[in-house]
This record gives C-alpha cells, sequence and structure tokens, in this order.
C-alpha cells in the first residue's frame, strides 16, 4: 500500500477531520433526526393532500440524504484527505448494494403514498402497494449481510458486529419505551417501521463514541 | 494480551500498511494488534508468526507464564 504511514493522523482519522468537518457532520445529523417526527407527524395527521404527500417525500428524502451523509462522509472525506486507508472491496460493493435499494425506497415510498390517496386500492393491489417500500429496504438489509459475509478481515468484521449490535439494543430499547407509552395512549401510534429509521440513527452516536471506531 | 509485533514490523522495515497487505488484513487491525486493543484469532496469529518465522509464543505473551 504505497503511500501509507503509521502516523497518528491515519489512526485516528475521524479526529483528525477537525472542527470544519464534525459541524456540518452534526447538521446532517440533527437533519436526520429532525425528519424522522416530521414524517411521523405526517403518518399521524390527516394532512389535506397534496401537503401530506409533500411532507413525507420531504421528510424521506431529507432523512435519507442525511443517512447517507452519516455514512459516507466522515469516511470519504478521510480518504481525500489522505487520512484513512483505500476503501476495502466488501465496503465499495456493499455502498452500492446498500445506497441503490435506499433511492429506490424513497421512489416506491412516494409512489406508493401517491397511488394509495388517489386510487384507493383494495385486495391484493392494496398489499403490493403496502409492500412497495418494504422490498428496497429488504434489500438494503441483505447488503448489510453480505457485507457481514464478504469482509475478510476479521478485526473489522468484528467491530462492525459490535457496533451494529450496540446500535441494535439502543433502537430495541427506545422502540420497547415507545411501544409501551403507546400501548397506554401517552404518545400517538408508532409503526413498526419506525424500528428501522431509529436503528440507522442509532448508529450516529454509537460510531461517534467509539474510541477505536473503523467502521 | 502483550505482543512484539511492532518491533518485528521496524526490523524489517515495513509501514503498517506493509504488514497487513502481507498479512492480507486491514491496517487498523495491525494497528490493534499493535497497540494491543484486539487479540488476534489463532489463524491470524499462525499467519503472523510464519511470515516473520518464530514461534506465537514468541510474538504474542498472555501474561500467564
Amino acid at each position: 500500500m504505497p503511500g501509507l504511514t503509521d502516523d497518528d493522523a491515519q489512526n485516528h482519522p475521524y479526529r483528525s477531520l477537525g472542527l470544519r468537518f464534525w459541524l456540518p457532520w452534526g447538521g446532517a445529523m440533527a437533519l436526520a433526526i429532525a425528519s424522522f417526527p416530521a414524517l411521523v407527524y405526517a403518518a399521524q395527521h390527516d394532512l389535506e393532500q397534496p401537503w401530506r404527500i409533500i411532507v413525507m417525500g420531504a421528510g424521506t428524502i431529507a432523512f435519507t440524504l442525511a443517512l447517507i451523509g452519516l455514512n459516507l462522509l466522515p469516511h470519504r472525506t478521510a480518504q481525500r484527505r489522505g487520512l484513512m486507508d483505500p476503501m476495502r472491496p466488501a465496503m465499495r460493493r456493499y455502498q452500492w448494494r446498500f445506497m441503490t435499494p435506499m433511492l429506490l425506497y424513497v421512489v416506491a415510498l412516494l409512489a406508493a403514498t401517491y397511488y394509495w390517496k388517489s386510487a384507493q386500492p383494495a385486495g391484493l393491489i392494496a398489499m403490493a402497494v403496502a409492500l412497495a417500500p418494504a422490498i428496497p429496504l429488504l434489500f438494503a438489509l441483505r447488503a448489510m449481510f453480505l457485507l457481514l459475509r464478504e469482509e475478510t478481515d476479521e478485526y473489522l468484521r468484528g467491530r462492525m458486529l459490535e457496533s451494529w449490535m450496540i446500535a441494535a439494543l439502543l433502537a430495541m430499547s427506545i422502540c420497547m419505551v415507545l411501544g409501551f407509552l403507546d400501548q397506554f395512549r401517552i404518545i400517538p401510534h408508532i409503526p413498526l417501521w419506525a424500528v428501522l429509521p431509529i436503528w440507522a440513527v442509532c448508529m450516529g452516536p454509537v460510531q461517534l463514541l467509539r474510541k477505536d471506531r473503523c467502521v | 494480551m502483550k505482543n512484539i509485533l511492532r518491533e518485528l514490523r521496524a526490523e524489517k522495515g515495513w509501514s503498517q500498511g506493509e504488514l497487513a497487505q502481507r498479512l492480507d488484513v486491514a491496517r487498523q487491525s495491525v494497528n490493534a494488534i499493535e497497540t494491543g486493543k484486539y487479540d488476534p484469532s489463532l489463524p491470524l496469529a499462525f499467519r503472523i508468526a510464519r511470515l516473520f518465522g518464530r514461534r506465537i509464543e514468541e510474538i504474542f505473551d498472555d501474561g500467564a507464564a
């Protein structure tokens, strides 16, 4: 690997990025967190069309873009500045496999919401419309499974698993608490699909707080 | 677990990246092993030992002896 040295910057690439990077990154994180309640609000309140689809669409796109930013930006910036090793093949494949379904998900969600409102389908068509946004997300989860299988480095794989697991425990805790608040009608109903964006948002602080983060 | 990987690497004049390439692992893994943050699996420990022509226990010390 020509050009690589053992300097401190390379062993601490995220710290070396500095505040000029992390402040805008924090903005992307705040956007992700803020867009999710907006989505729930839109789902719970019967906004007049076309406002409902505009709010849903804008919220979903904002969340997806923030997620892309959260996942890619620190890595890409550190690599561009020579602070980090080149991306490993399994990770490169993962990013394509993950990002493509995520973008398809946004399109599917907007199309399904619009069709549902305008055509009010029933039976099997209704089920197909309801599942349309879920299918790309299943492919995104498949990308994560494939990354775990294809990453040959035992240390990186272990670190990745640990981060995902800690975020999953956080997401389960949040969903469990929200679930009981929901059951006793303290808060509005929260759909089950929320577990996935909650987990994704949890990944941000988990990655940030890890002292030896690498993926 | 303590180890002398950094010293062995220095003897050969390799960077962490070069050693990582020879072991077919990520540079972060070499750094994590050298700094004692991560103990390699048995297969990786054997690969490291073979690369430097040493026995595993000459490189890694679990402090039990």
